[in-house]
């Protein structure tokens, strides 16, 4: 625990596990054996295989990987911007493919994403009144004097204050482009939020403004969230599950807590060993990460991560493991049964 | 007692000419001594980049006609020397890497090529073996091959690699690292600072790591200097900042990372944004920000050495031990 301290301007601590609502209800949106192959000179390149996952209302879902591993075609994939190529998404329990414009119109509300970089996903030409009611516009729904209210509203929501409504992008910094970037997607009242690396362009003091502002609206609207990171300290910050990618394929699955602390899948300990901590004291790790990710288009044999994996034996380059359960969650490792390590 | 190898005083860097223009270093002072690693932290717009490019005199002409205050090569003020002096120290003394490796190498030369360059400078004879050598060192497998390679078919991380070997081609005394690791994975970052380490023993050379992750200080440095609007704030050994910082914004902005350890409800914030180059408040920089501020941080905060080593400009240090968990 860090000692009271004057200096920071800490909200009063409540417990250090947030009591979270219980995921009620049917799904809102999942992926059912999601793949996704792009054809490319030389044959086919398998970006997603078989990706299954699930958001409930009120649950807190993050998605860890490095670049290559399939996260953003999996989030293109989850917000209907991309069609898969095997497998299926579902929006409460209904094929996104059979669904109709009015169902879709329904979908695209429900389900918001907030990206990367707020200078490219912000109109630089729009006043952020108009950049924030615009999804709501679309809907033609609300009355304008009900969207010029919610305008303010959501903008409160992410701490700015109402004036900022009537000027352009360009007068703010990174950390207030990613504010407004946020406000946009609460607009229509949405029940799940995509957040594809939503801190990882930001300065440090503006990261953990912007995670507590999310945070914030996790618990305090119960909106249910689906964070894509390759950073699992910011994933243990905001989730209470965790998927681990690699090379398009699930290797790991399980509570947040105890993936940072004892990671299963020798490729989610490589990630926990890059995760440097701010601590020089910190004892060396006994599962360093080793060389680079294979290409796509010609993944290894067997398990993909078998050519980097310090344990690999012989059977991790004939056979590919199945994802199977643990009492600990998920994972795809000839070398994890249920027991634990052999 | 040995002489630091670099030496900075009083340096100031403003854009432009003018007494009264917006400076973006303000009166930084640092020592380096021989086969040292410090690490420059702070957030973007702190002025870790141009102190490190102030000290090649690489920054534009409206920068450099803007900078008073004295940078110390080996006892050679930089400021002072000709074109001459300082294209032998650029390279040959002093090298370094920036975090975009495709802007440090040429697209349409192989790398054999660019590696050969930097190593006929350094008067090597047999340039095709010292070539190998040098990609061998930093990890390329297959040397032979690769040299005939062009940098869009490498990965970022042998990218990175390959700006290392002709960094240290002429083996320098100081490498200069300017955000090294900010664009590549994890996992290749935590191999890209393994191998700067074995290459720092390996060349015995003092390293200027810049960088705005606290993780990759603690992993590679020996001392840190914490910067905030153009200044240096708060410096010491990396052990001793780590475990006790006691300027407001280091104990602050260390609070807000957040750690696969432990999730707390809420991160501690620092409220606010960093001021904009000409936009400065008086006295201390932090002070619009600082919990813990006063009417006395409208001017200039005192500097004390509060342990060896451990200096900080504040009215209000607080020496609270921090618990890095």
């Amino acid at each position: 625990m860090t000692p009271p301290d004057r200096a920071l301007r800490v909200v009063p601590e409540r417990a250090e596990t947030p009591p979270r609502p219980a995921p009620s209800g049917p799904p809102i949106l999942e992926a059912r054996r999601l793949g996704r192959a792009f054809k490319v000179r030389g044959g086919l390149l398998h970006a997603l295989s078989n990706v299954t996952l699930s958001c409930a209302p009120g649950t807190s879902l993050g998605i860890v990987g490095e670049s290559g591993c399939g996260k953003t075609t999996l989030n293109r994939l989850l917000l209907a911007l991309d069609r898969p190529t095997s497998g299926e998404v579902m929006f409460r329990g209904k094929p996104l493919s059979d669904m109709s414009r009015a169902e879709m119109r329904v979908y695209r509300r429900a389900v918001q994403p907030v990206f990367q970089n707020p200078y490219s996903s912000l109109s630089p030409r729009m006043k952020v009144r108009r950049i924030i009611a615009e999804p709501l516009s679309a809907s033609r729904e609300m009355s304008r004097a009900g969207v010029r209210d919610r305008v303010i509203e959501v903008l409160e929501q992410v701490g700015l204050s109402a004036d900022v409504a009537d000027r352009l992008p360009s007068e703010f910094s990174g950390g207030q482009r990613q504010r407004i970037a946020i406000a946009r997607a609460l607009a229509s009242r949405p029940e799940l939020l995509l957040l594809d690396e939503p801190v990882s362009s930001q300065d440090i003091s503006i990261q953990a403004q912007i995670l507590n502002i999310l945070k914030d609206l996790q618990e305090d609207y119960g909106l249910a969230t689906l964070f894509v990171s390759h950073d699992l300290a910011t994933v243990r910050f905001m989730c209470d599950e965790v998927v681990v990618i690699y090379l398009g394929r699930v290797v790991e699955r399980g509570p947040a807590a105890r993936i940072c602390t004892t990671p299963d899948h020798p490729y989610t300990a490589a990630l926990l060993a890059a995760a440097l901590p701010a601590d020089p004291a910190a004892p060396a790790t006994d599962t360093p990460p080793m060389g680079e990710l294979p290409s796509p288009l010609s993944p290894p044999s067997g398990c993909a991560y078998h050519t980097r994996c310090p344990f690999a034996q012989e059977i991790c380059k004939q056979e590919r493991p199945v994802l199977k359960e643990t009492p600990r969650g998920e994972v795809a490792c000839h070398r994890v049964s249920a027991e634990g390590w052999s | 007692m040995t002489e630091p190898l670099l030496s900075i005083r009083d340096l100031t860097v403003r854009v432009g000419k003018h007494p009264e223009a917006p400076s973006i270093l303000d009166r930084v002072s640092l020592d380096l001594m021989p086969g040292e690693t410090l690490g420059l932290v702070g957030e973007s717009g702190s002025g870790k980049s141009t102190l490190g490019m102030s000290v090649l005199r690489l920054n534009s002409p409206r920068l450099a006609a803007g900078t008073t205050g004295q940078i110390l090569w080996q006892g050679r003020d930089v400021q002072k020397m000709s074109a001459r002096q300082l294209r032998r120290i650029r390279g040959e003394e002093i090298s370094m890497i920036l975090q975009d490796p495709m802007a440090s190498l040429n697209p349409v030369q192989s790398i054999g090529v660019q590696l050969r360059e930097a190593l006929r400078r350094s008067g090597k004879r047999n340039l095709s073996a010292a070539a190998e050598a040098a990609l061998a060192e930093v990890n390329i497998p297959s040397p032979a091959d690769r040299l005939r390679a062009y940098p869009h078919q490498m990965s970022g991380g042998m990218r990175q690699r390959i700006v290392s070997a002709i960094g240290l081609a002429q083996d320098p005394n100081l490498l200069i690292c300017d955000e090294p690791t900010t664009a590549l994975d994890a996992t290749i970052q935590y191999q890209f600072l393994e191998l700067l380490a074995a290459l720092r023993a390996a060349h015995d050379m003092a390293m200027l790591f810049i960088t705005h992750d606290f993780g990759v200080v603690a992993r590679i440095c020996d001392r840190v200097a914490v910067m905030y609007a153009g200044r240096i704030v708060e410096t010491g050994p990396v052990a001793e900042i780590f475990a006790r910082p006691a300027h407001p914004y280091t104990r602050a902005l260390l609070a807000s990372v957040p750690s696969t350890r432990h999730a707390p409800r809420r991160l501690p914030v620092i409220e606010g944004q960093p001021p904009a180059v000409g936009n400065r408040p008086r006295g201390c920089p932090f002070h619009p920000r600082c919990a813990a501020a006063t009417d006395q941080c409208q001017s200039v905060p005192p500097r004390a050495e509060i342990r060896p080593g451990h200096v900080l400009d504040c009215w209000h240090p607080q020496e609270i031990a921090h618990d890095p968990a």
